[in-house]
């Protein structure tokens, strides 16, 4: 009973002591229980009246044990059944909350014997067996109805099937990290590791936003660690540490100001002859089709940094840190 | 019908011996590499499609001297391929008149196994070399286990008399010997089975034998 508050003071979620890790997924979504089940016939033994236990049952000849952890609108269900019986029985314990279990999992599979209403399996001769798993409903009591069907007749060994050989085997799908994130990128280093885990509808054939809003993207390979979006705004600069980085992102994009408006300036009021080498140059005429609306978003968020950057600079010679006084008190 | 053609070790010619067998027995060689595919895909849904849910086994199938269920070469794709479906998608394509021969990785994990649990027998392809063995006895275990009955063994690309007799011995099935034949070698790339095209070579021969034993297979469930 003491045992209870303990558990109440753990984090949501974590495993009772002594299961390994194999079984996944927590309370949260769809992959199951964070509870384990344990053949192990000497489990029952040392965990007398632990928890808020009920007394010990009895129910269909097993003797049964059983709580219930409430954790925000998640019910944690732990039930030992013992058998005393001189044979392996076979033991069917069924969920009475209401809602479908959510039953430990081993790559993304239940673990054998249990489905959506509860666990069917066996309990060896004057053994006992120890379960657990989550149910997305509030407590009842008593949480489970276990029910016996006899004794084990050896003969029920039936064809595996693909999720028994998942569970055995193991999967082989590629980490996540290894896939390529959503926007066709190269998945090089540090982007592959932010992306989240996708139950990927292929790669995105969407390409990147390129600079086609007149914002600074073009010069992609030089932008600031391959942020994806290229925005090199004030925002962004600011928010990105290292000041030589920045500036080289900064220079990048008035590089590509830069060409932008020397394109526009060849092709101001330019001969034919010139027009058409300028054109090529540009790689074709969809190249400039775009080009006055470039231009214009350009000019316009160059008077906005102009501007921004003459307030800076008038309000960085107004300032006046006594960075000597400061160190002396310091 | 589904016949499975595994194999221990990687890169020992399975997937040309399942499109070699699928071409002698007039089946559908599926490519169920999920991860490192062998077998000519081109456009249109393949296994991982499948696999994940996004298109019918039958639309998958391509047509042509072979009939091939391809698979995608992408990693997203082979993230996104649930392998529990496979037994699924098997089962939508076998067809009694044309067996389906499924291609499977090499290895022991579950991408290997879930063909081997839903085939109603196998084939395994071993190197000639003496360490080949212990890999092969491997998956033979595996094969066991999973309830896929050992059919044949194919001892491929042998230059000398292979040692047949060890392996019948230590797999318990009978041992071909395929040549080391370049058509073989080129066979899925150019899309001519050597079985097809020369099947009076020591090549065509070895897969005309392997494919009256895959013949001899009753499928084990209804």
């Amino acid at each position: 009973m003491t045992d209870t508050r303990a558990r109440g003071e753990s984090p949501p979620g974590e495993r009772p002591r002594g299961r390994t890790d194999d079984v996944t997924g927590g309370p949260s979504g769809a992959d199951g229980g964070p509870t384990g089940e344990d053949g192990d016939p000497t489990t029952g033994g040392d965990s007398h009246d632990d928890r808020d236990g009920s007394p010990d049952s009895t129910e269909a000849g097993f003797r049964v044990r059983h709580s219930v952890i409430d954790r925000e609108s998640v019910s944690f269900v732990r039930a030992t059944v013992e058998n005393p019986a001189p044979v392996d029985r076979q033991v069917r314990v069924e969920n009475r909350l209401d809602s479908a279990v959510l039953p430990p999992r081993r790559d993304g599979v239940p673990e054998e014997g249990w489905n959506e209403d509860g666990f069917v399996g066996t309990v060896p001769a004057g053994g006992a067996r120890t379960l657990g798993y989550a149910c997305e409903a509030p407590p009842t009591h008593p949480p489970v109805a276990v029910s016996g069907s006899g004794r084990v007749d050896d003969a029920d060994e039936s064809d595996p099937s693909a999720a028994d050989v998942v569970r055995k085997l193991g999967r082989a799908a590629p980490p996540g990290d290894a896939v390529p994130s959503a926007g066709g990128d190269t998945a090089a280093g540090e982007h592959a590791s932010s992306t989240p885990d996708p139950e990927p509808s292929a790669p995105d054939p969407e390409p990147l936003p390129a600079a086609d809003d007149g914002r600074p993207g073009a010069p992609r390979e030089t932008t600031v660690e391959g942020e994806s979006d290229g925005a090199v705004d004030g925002a962004t600069v600011e928010e990105v540490n290292d000041g030589t980085v920045d500036a080289a992102a900064a220079e990048a994009w008035l590089d590509a100001v830069e060409a932008r408006v020397e394109l526009g300036e060849r092709l101001t009021g330019a001969s034919l002859a010139t027009a058409t080498d300028a054109v090529a140059d540009a790689g074709g005429i969809d190249a400039v089709a775009d080009l006055p609306e470039t231009l214009a978003t350009d000019a316009a968020t160059l008077d906005a940094v102009a501007g921004r950057a003459a307030r800076l600079a008038e309000r960085a010679r107004e300032t006046d840190v006594p960075a000597e006084a400061l160190g002396e008190l310091a | 019908m589904i016949l499975a053609v595994a194999s221990g070790k990687g890169g020992v010619g399975k997937s040309t011996l399942a499109f070699e067998l699928a071409a002698a027995l007039d089946g559908l060689v599926v490519d169920a590499d999920l991860g490192m595919a062998n077998l000519p895909t081109g456009r249109g849904p393949d296994l991982h499609d499948v696999l994940a849910g996004r298109a019918d086994p039958r639309e998958a199938v391509r047509d042509g001297p072979v009939r091939i269920l391809p698979c995608g070469r992408s990693l997203a794709g082979a993230r996104a391929a649930d392998v529990r479906r496979l037994e699924g998608v098997l089962d939508a394509v076998d067809d009694p008149e044309r067996p389906v021969i499924v291609d499977c990785p090499a290895g022991m994990r579950a991408d290997a196994g879930v063909p081997l649990a839903v085939a109603d027998a196998c084939l395994l392809v071993a190197s000639p070399e003496r360490f080949a063995l212990a890999d092969a006895v491997r998956t033979r275990e595996l094969a066991r286990e999973l309830d896929a009955g050992l059919v044949a063994v194919a001892v491929n690309r042998t230059v000398e008399e292979p040692p047949l007799a060890a392996f019948e011995e230590a797999l318990g099935a009978p041992a071909t010997a395929v040549p080391a034949d370049p058509r073989l070698g080129r066979a899925v790339s150019t899309g001519r089975p050597v079985v097809r095209t020369a099947p009076s070579s020591d090549g065509g021969r070895a897969i005309q034998a392997l494919a009256d034993e895959m013949r001899r297979v009753r499928p084990t469930s209804t």
